[in-house]
């Protein structure tokens, strides 16, 4: 196992879970709190839970080199903030982008920045956790059988997102 | 059909995940008697209570013939993984009863059928990955199960296809090397995943650790095993795969790049961008 497998399990969710979440309703939200839901997407979603604005998170339009597959999808794109989650390495939030039911876009809107170790494992595992999201939900698949990893705040903050957006 | 439903429940140490396509009737009920189950398992089985039924029976307050029926069922179900596997899933490894290998999948089955039960006739338990497919999503497909690739977070290297199916995995790449070689004491490290498909979830979680325990003796198992039901991919720590010839029937074994990966959401990315995002 690399080391960067190793670090990004350090922070938070679990693969399965969020392929499963993914485009459906949720019965059952962890703790969702301060969550702000933007029902139509301006371009930057201002969070207004006193969050610090995105600081290093991901950029918001990964361009792909063959991008054959344009969204199925007719309704508009939704921006949804969902709930700060602690855990002992700082506080995880994100911005997901819906289209339909689809996660198009995860963002994140606050990542554990206080203490240079959670720093240094936040910059390489939120990207990794993004690319999760959205590849978890690629391609038709229905869960993910073998990765629990640790990453909870990030699942969890996915999930009070998509809850909420289906208010 | 009622509306889709996923509900993701704390439990046993864990999360695990209920997605119902199509529920019974009244909405929910088969979720929430799910639900009322693993906790009482988790009450049952958690080595963490001091006075749940499994850790009474270990510290010889209780005899095995005096526990609720579960307490039977689970016993004789790692048994039954024991006498499978040759002793390399071995619930007496270190003193008393220790079924604990198999509880969660067995859980999550038993739950899975008491939502049938209750009129549900398509769903999904997954705990924490270890999962058990009942019923079809859609009349017209299977379940589709993707497989973690254990060297490659976010990526696949298989997708199964079923209904009606059990698919476990055990491995040492969330959490280290925990599953320990019973023949030598030692912590295995031959190999980084091991999945076991077939008709019930708390054998194939149970044969998924026999795997790993195995380490690179794991093939000479798990395709005997083949014959009987259970198909199986093992990911060696080197990054080499090996899987059983009914597991080649039932899934896409990946050469990297799989199918799956070209089918990347950067794509719909792009989308967004066109749309003025």
């Amino acid at each position: 196992m690399s080391t960067r497998t190793r670090r990004a399990a350090g922070l938070g969710g679990i693969l399965g879970t969020i392929a499963v979440i993914v485009g459906l309703k949720a019965a059952s939200a962890p703790s969702p709190v301060h969550l702000v839901v933007t029902p139509h997407p301006s371009a930057a979603a201002p969070p207004t839970t006193g969050a610090p604005s995105t600081p290093g998170g991901p950029s918001s339009t990964t361009a792909s080199p063959s991008a054959p597959a344009p969204p199925t999808t007719t309704a508009r794109p939704q921006q949804v903030i969902g709930s700060a989650e602690s855990n002992p390495y700082g506080t995880v939030q994100v911005r997901l982008t819906l289209l339909g039911r689809r996660i198009v876009d995860v963002t994140t809107v606050q990542v554990p920045n206080d203490r240079g170790r959670s720093v240094e494992i936040a910059r390489e595992a939120i990207p990794l956790l993004r690319q999760e999201v959205l590849k978890a939900q690629s391609a038709q698949i229905d869960a993910v059988s073998g990765a629990s990893y640790d990453s909870q705040g990030y699942a969890q903050s996915v999930q009070a997102a998509l809850d909420r957006a289906r208010q | 059909m009622s509306e889709p439903l996923v509900h993701v429940e704390e439990v046993m140490g864990t999360r695990v995940t209920i997605d119902v396509r199509k529920d019974g009737d009244p909405p929910g009920a088969a979720t929430a008697a799910a639900v009322r189950w693993l906790h009482r398992v988790d009450d049952t089985f958690s080595l963490y209570q001091p006075d749940s039924v499994l850790s009474r029976l270990r510290g010889g307050d209780l005899a095995a013939n005096d526990g609720p029926p579960e307490l039977a069922e689970v016993l004789a179900l790692a048994d039954h993984c024991a006498a499978l596997t040759d002793g390399a899933f071995d619930p007496f490894w270190q003193g008393p009863a220790d079924p604990t290998g198999v509880v969660k999948g067995w859980a999550a089955q038993r739950a899975s059928e008491i939502m049938a039960g209750r009129g549900s006739s398509a769903h999904m338990v997954n705990a924490a990955g270890d999962l058990w497919a009942h019923g079809q999503p859609a009349p017209d497909r299977m379940w589709a199960v993707g497989i973690s690739d254990p060297h490659c977070r976010g990526e696949l290297v298989a997708v199964v296809h079923g209904a009606d199916l059990a698919v476990a995995t055990s491995g040492t790449a969330e959490h280290g090397p925990h599953i320990v070689d019973p023949r030598t004491g030692r912590p295995a490290t031959a190999v980084a995943s091991v999945t076991v498909v077939g008709a019930d979830l708390g054998v194939a979680d149970g044969l998924a650790t026999a795997g790993v325990a195995l380490g690179a003796d794991a093939p000479d198992l798990l395709g005997r095993l083949d014959d009987e039901g259970w198909s199986s991919l093992v990911v060696f720590a080197d990054g080499t795969r090996w899987s059983s010839p009914g597991f080649t029937r039932r899934g896409r074994v990946g050469p990297s790049p799989l199918p799956v990966r070209a089918a990347g959401t950067e794509l719909v990315d792009e989308g967004l961008v066109d749309q003025g995002l």
